[in-house]
């Protein structure tokens, strides 16, 4: 399993110079940002961001390489190789959570990281759960436009209860400070159930 | 203990299919897997690797495919296409299989390194395709590997390489313990350093047997068709008619006084699949 994500940790490397310019563009903006909420907000985009992009830039270099097909050659098993990308992306949200605490810190907004943070995690884990199987099953291009789908879908939805003339109010302050509370958790549950999809997912696979 | 045994082994694809396809490779050999382009030898391998789901019975080195994870410590594997993310280097490389082989030896990787002349920081993206697999070939040397399986391992390497390479499966194969299975186009280096030789031809395996059973089962004829006419029925593997004669791939026991030749493995195997009626 280590040897899997150094393999993912190397190849990422070697393209930080990408991810450092993304990093620091978003941390720019969170300095000049003069509102305290979308300053925060900028930087929770960025972990989610960040938390999508890197893994599914691993799994198209493995992709790429026909790595699955040698790796699963050596003392590898199809569950390890599945696990293996989960970790990397809760490995890969934690520390963008941490930096994102750190930020926040240094910004005197301390006050407001729990929450901040326990959202942040909750929305990259929520989203690598759902892209996971897609990928699994579809192989990243084809997986990509999947995503693309899924994450446009709320809005045709609401386009189309605007149309029939139903409106939805936003909920007020309250459900959206518990549903921060719950998302930790949630997406938690929801990146384990989606790890036991994609690992069933891979199991039916040939290479 | 057998290397690998393959007992009735069926994998059905919308345009081919694996057909009962048996053979065993005792401990301490190199067996040769032979078969034209889709003849079904990397569909075997993959098998054989637990790459794709089938139906029969393969054991590799005693374990069967069940466990095979377990036993994929001691198998080094070359595949055909199959290699390292391309940003990686072998200085990468050799760090992260250290954290996947038990066994693995850093030394004798960098060395295997030196003596193919790899760079060990070049990206694998700036690979050649020989290059490519020659780092196959130092990953599969470098852990306590007991069976090599390689698939079209010399492809792409130029004549000098593809000699060294040959020598080192020969160094390898000096421990009664270790065994090759490799399949290759190039049926004089097979014939070179081969004990055993496994034909497969649209799915099904024509032959399976000792090097030295080949020359002793099968002869070539050339000559006069109609000396052929006077041998019994299926004593004819394979035909091919020419402008001056005829060629037959001939079952010396059934062949009488016809003279034949020695059945060399290339003849051998365009006769199967060329000639065969």
């Amino acid at each position: 399993m280590w040897g899997l994500l150094r393999k993912d940790l190397k190849s990422l490397a070697a393209q930080g110079r990408v991810t450092a310019i993304v990093a620091i563009f978003y941390v720019i903006l969170f300095f000049l940002s003069e509102g305290e909420d979308s300053a925060a907000s900028m930087l929770t985009a960025m972990v989610v961001l960040l938390t999508i992009l890197l893994p599914v830039t691993a799994v198209s270099y493995d992709e790429r390489a026909n790595w699955d097909r040698y790796a699963l050659t050596m003392p590898i098993s199809q569950n390890m190789l599945v696990w293996s990308k989960y970790l990397l992306s809760a490995g890969v949200a934690l520390a963008g959570c941490l930096f994102l605490l750190l930020l926040l810190l240094l910004r005197g907004q301390g006050a407001e990281a729990a929450l901040l943070l326990g959202g942040t995690l909750g929305i990259s884990l929520f989203f690598s759960a759902l892209l996971y199987p897609l990928f699994f099953k579809l192989g990243v291009e084809k997986g990509r436009y999947a995503m693309l789908a899924i994450c446009l879908l709320p809005s045709v939805l609401l386009l189309v209860l605007s149309r029939m003339d139903i409106h939805l109010s936003l909920p007020d302050g309250f459900w959206v400070e518990n549903l921060l509370l719950l998302l930790p958790g949630a997406g938690l549950l929801l990146f384990f159930l989606s790890g036991l999809l994609s690992c069933r997912i891979y199991k039916k696979k040939e290479f | 203990m057998n290397a690998l045994e393959l007992n009735r082994v069926c994998k059905q694809y919308d345009t081919f299919a694996l057909d009962q396809v048996s053979f065993t490779l005792p401990r301490g050999y190199i067996m040769g897997f032979i078969g034209e382009n889709g003849a079904g030898k990397t569909t075997t391998i993959k098998a054989i690797l637990g790459l794709v789901h089938y139906e029969g019975d393969i054991s590799v080195l005693g374990c069967p495919q069940e466990e095979i994870t377990a036993v994929k410590e001691q198998v080094g594997v070359v595949l055909e296409e199959a290699t390292f993310p391309e940003l990686l280097n072998a200085r990468d490389i050799n760090s992260i299989l250290s954290g996947v082989y038990k066994t693995w030896d850093a030394g004798r990787f960098t060395s295997l390194l030196q003596r193919f002349a790899l760079e060990e920081k070049k990206r694998i993206k700036d690979y050649s395709r020989g290059m490519k697999m020659k780092l196959a070939l130092a990953v599969a040397l470098a852990h306590d590997s007991q069976l090599l399986i390689l698939d079209e391992p010399t492809s792409g390497l130029d004549p000098v390489v593809r000699e060294e390479v040959l020598d080192m499966l020969l160094e390898f194969i000096q421990n009664p313990n270790h065994s090759i299975l490799i399949s290759s186009h190039i049926l004089s280096d097979l014939e070179r350093i081969c004990d055993y030789i496994t034909f497969i031809h649209q799915g099904r395996i024509l032959l399976s047997l000792p090097k030295e059973e080949l020359n002793q089962t099968y002869g070539i004829y050339q000559g006069n068709e109609e000396a052929l006419q006077r041998l019994p029925k299926g004593a004819i593997l394979g035909l091919r008619r020419g402008q001056f004669g005829c060629q037959a791939l001939v079952l010396r026991e059934a062949a009488g006084n016809l003279s034949l030749e020695p059945a060399e493995l290339e003849e051998t195997m365009v006769l199967m699949i060329k000639g065969g009626k």
